[in-house]
């Protein structure tokens, strides 16, 4: 019972956080408000209602209502969770290069909790969708957009205040981080291609000599 | 739209798998169909039924003569005759309906008592009301009409309509323009070539050079294509069509000002519906090169009609072979105007053709980098519901639409070997290695209005295949004309067959769907009781959901909602002031008990 009421505080936290970025991300840093689990349950929960929406939103906004075959779970996984851990891992190794105050337990706090507007407009998209037809279509980009929108500004002030930057450090380093990002994902493809091609090198060392023998 | 891309690589995946299928079945092809969903086979909508040759007929029936690469082919509804222009014979052949007897054949005509001949006649079309035949006598640079007698059952000649002199009007055009500017030199548009061909038709009146002789020497030296396909403007009729008024729509071979438009007496009207370009970069630079350097480059100009052909209404349907690469792939992703290999054109000469379907009515689609995947329609044929069979000669396929551009059914192929077919009596049909249905050359697609045949001219083989739709074909046509003449409950009875016959026919769904729309849109609501009329419209929603069309979904759906909404609304009206009045009366209560405890104290 103590359990679920401070689960009920630190969620009700959440919403004050993301009511309040800027008071709410310093306490979360600073007075140690914040919790990793509520992040790791905004991120799954990020995961899953991406999922849901295209299996549950009408097919009047969305095609795979008719395609259900071509929903991929891994590639959903990939586009959401992998880009956010990709974030954090590259927000941590530039921000702390560049003066940012911020740990990676910092870092991933603010980002699970900027992921809530998002995980909620995803959550209201799907009644909304099953209810509203084509005439309303502006209802649901709006929503669309105030999820992604609100959430950019979380992370925006959440980098800001974590980090102790200024508004165009700031401006200057996410986009830093977005190139990182890009970096990562190109080495990791480069290192996955290296290793197979070493694979592929023992591989036929071992075959060589199975012939020779 | 979304899955485009990859129903365009499952369409080269499908025509693989067919080529080492093709024995299993009939006809040495598959129908398919592209969807959302990307693309299905089919079951097959037309089988080849009969091989028409020179031997077939009889050589001693043509006069001693096969058949020499002939070009286009027709039908006189009114009396079922076939007629075929055998071009390198310089004859029109016409044939009874049973497409075997010879009825007549056309070498010419006798005019002021001199003896004239065709020379390579091409385009053919049979004016029903007026039963005049017209022949385009292609390098005699005239149409040659012909009456139909009937009591010697033959066709008459009737006169010819000589060259309009295309040069003269570009020659006035050109000074019309040269005065307004007032620049010294004419502008390009006024061709040596020009020159030349006018002063060949005129002999005897040497006309002064308008363009000086350096001019013309420069142009010549230039690249001699582009030059010419921008400029070369002889009048050399290929196709022709007239409408109810005999007003002549004909194809001049190289005009890229679109289809040459004569009034019924022949005279020159105008140019009608040339096909749109895109404005490039390039042409825009254009403007600010010499002469010299413009004739360097490619022209930027409107492709012509391989072939033309006109339904009951009056609109002219064009095909377009000669297309880019780039025209194509805009027009195959955003159904854009430019690059559309199919059109059909009002009086004004615009576009009017819908291309509500998948993929717009252009045949196949090709993988945007080689032209040859693409189709090169050269024919077209239009039934009296707007089904529009257009045949492409790339790949010997014909593809058949409904009158909104929904593609319904393909079939037809291309032969592969090559065979010498001349002056003797030997048969492409007899020969080794001859599949029944298919064609070296197509040129000509002509569908016979009274059983649905479809009948392909292969100018190559020199011969007529006929197509005969099979039962799944006759339903399919059926359903479409059953919707088109508003016979709902055949249309959804014909529909339904065809899900019997195929399953994933995205089409038979689709075609369910709008019929229950339209009955649940005329649903009698009794009582303000419009269960049943939601029911229905849900139903076609599903049809539509099936049949993979979101916007039709998406006009259904609201349909839906808005009538459970108007049966919902008092429902929520209620509960909204129900939760109101709870919401403040507890509010007060509070408050009131707080003023009772504290005793009316301020805290």
């Amino acid at each position: 019972m103590e359990k679920l009421k401070n689960f009920g505080a630190d969620l009700k936290y959440a919403f004050h956080v993301i009511c309040h970025p800027l008071d709410g991300f310093w306490d979360l840093k600073h007075e140690k408000r914040g919790r990793a689990y509520i992040s790791v349950l905004f991120l799954v929960m990020y995961v899953i209602t991406s999922i849901l929406n295209k299996q549950f939103n009408n097919y009047t906004f969305n095609e795979f209502k008719v395609f259900p075959e071509d929903i991929n779970i891994v590639g959903t996984f990939v586009t959401t969770a992998l880009v956010v851990v990709i974030w954090v891992a590259a927000n941590w190794g530039l921000t702390t290069l560049f003066d940012g105050e911020g740990s990676m337990k910092d870092v991933f706090l603010y980002t699970g909790y900027s992921m809530l507007p998002l995980v909620l407009s995803q959550i209201a998209l799907i009644p909304l969708t099953n209810i509203l037809t084509v005439n309303e279509a502006t209802i649901v980009t709006l929503v669309t957009v105030l999820g992604y929108g609100w959430s950019a500004i979380l992370l925006y002030t959440g980098t800001m205040t974590t980090h102790q930057y200024s508004g165009g450090k700031t401006f200057i380093i996410i986009l830093a981080i977005l190139l990182g990002m890009v970096i990562i994902v190109f080495i990791s493809i480069l290192f996955f291609f290296l290793v197979q091609e070493i694979w592929n090198f023992i591989y036929t060392i071992y075959r060589e000599l199975e012939l020779r023998r | 739209m979304m899955k485009f891309k990859k129903s365009a690589s499952l369409v080269l995946a499908v025509i693989l798998a067919l080529m080492f299928t093709v024995t299993a079945f009939a006809a040495p092809y598959q129908n398919y169909t592209v969807t959302e969903g990307g693309v299905y086979s089919d079951p097959q909508a037309y089988t080849p039924d009969k091989v028409i040759n020179s031997g077939y007929i009889g050589v001693e029936n043509l006069d001693g003569k096969a058949f020499s690469n002939p070009q286009d082919l027709t039908q006189f509804d009114g009396k079922g005759y076939i007629l075929v222009s055998d071009t390198d014979n310089n004859r029109v052949v016409v044939l009874d309906k049973d497409i075997r007897t010879v009825k007549q054949i056309i070498y010419g005509f006798t005019k002021n008592g001199v003896e004239e001949t065709f020379n390579k006649p091409n385009g053919l079309f049979v004016h029903e009301e007026g039963k005049y035949l017209y022949v385009c006598d292609t390098e005699n640079k005239r149409i040659v009409r012909y009456s139909f007698n009937e009591a010697e059952d033959k066709f008459v000649f009737d006169r010819t309509f000589d060259d309009p002199d295309l040069a003269q009007y570009f020659k006035d055009a050109a000074q019309g323009a040269t005065n307004t500017t007032a620049q010294p030199t004419p502008l390009p548009t006024v061709a040596p070539d020009t020159e030349t061909e006018n002063n060949e038709n005129n002999d005897a009146t040497q006309e002064e050079p308008i363009v000086d002789d350096s001019e013309i020497e420069i142009d010549n030296s230039g690249d001699g294509d582009s030059v010419s396909s921008a400029t070369d403007i002889t009048y050399r009729p290929l196709k022709v069509v007239v409408d109810s008024a005999y007003r002549m729509f004909v194809v001049s071979k190289n005009c890229y000002r679109g289809l040459v438009e004569l009034s019924d007496d022949g005279e020159f009207t105008k140019f009608f519906g040339a096909t749109k370009t895109k404005q490039t970069l390039s042409a825009l630079l254009n403007r600010l090169f010499t002469e010299k350097a413009k004739d360097k480059l490619q022209a930027n100009l409107s492709t012509e009609y391989s072939n033309i052909t006109i339904d009951k209404q009056g609109f002219v349907y064009g095909t377009i072979s000669q297309l880019k690469v780039a025209d194509l792939i805009s027009h195959f992703t955003a159904a854009t105007e430019v690059g559309a290999a199919l059109r059909k054109l009002n009086a004004a000469g615009s576009d009017v053709l819908k291309r509500t379907g998948i993929i717009p009515p252009s045949g196949d689609n090709g993988d945007g980098i080689n032209r040859s995947t693409y189709s090169f329609l050269c024919d077209v044929t239009v039934s009296e519901n707007g089904l529009t069979s257009v045949l492409d000669s790339q790949k010997g396929r014909v593809f058949t639409y409904t009158s909104t551009g929904e593609l319904l059914y393909v079939f037809g192929a291309l032969g592969k070997n090559k065979t010498t077919v001349g002056e003797t009596t030997s048969s492409r049909a007899d020969q080794v290695g001859y599949t029944e249905g298919t064609n070296l050359n197509p040129v000509a697609i002509e569908l016979l209005t009274d059983d649905e045949t479809i009948l392909i001219l292969d100018s190559t083989g020199a011969q007529i295949t006929t197509y005969k739709p099979t039962e799944y074909g006759l339903i399919l046509r059926d359903a479409v004309n059953s919707h088109e003449e508003r016979r709902y409950d055949d249309a959804v009875k014909a529909w339904n067959k065809i899900l019997g016959m195929s399953s994933n026919s995205a089409l038979a769904y689709k075609g369910v769907g709008k019929v229950y729309y339209l009955w649940a849109a005329e649903t009698e609501v009794v009582n303000n009781d419009t269960s049943e009329q939601r029911e229905k419209f849900l139903e076609a929603a599903d049809y539509f959901m099936k049949g993979y069309s979101q916007e039709e979904y998406g006009k259904a759906f609201y349909k839906y909602r808005d009538l459970v909404l108007e049966k919902a609304m008092p429902y929520i009206m209620w509960a909204i002031i129900i939760i109101t009045v709870v919401t403040l009366v507890t509010g007060w209560y509070k408050k009131f008990k707080k003023f009772v405890e504290t005793g009316g104290r301020n805290q």
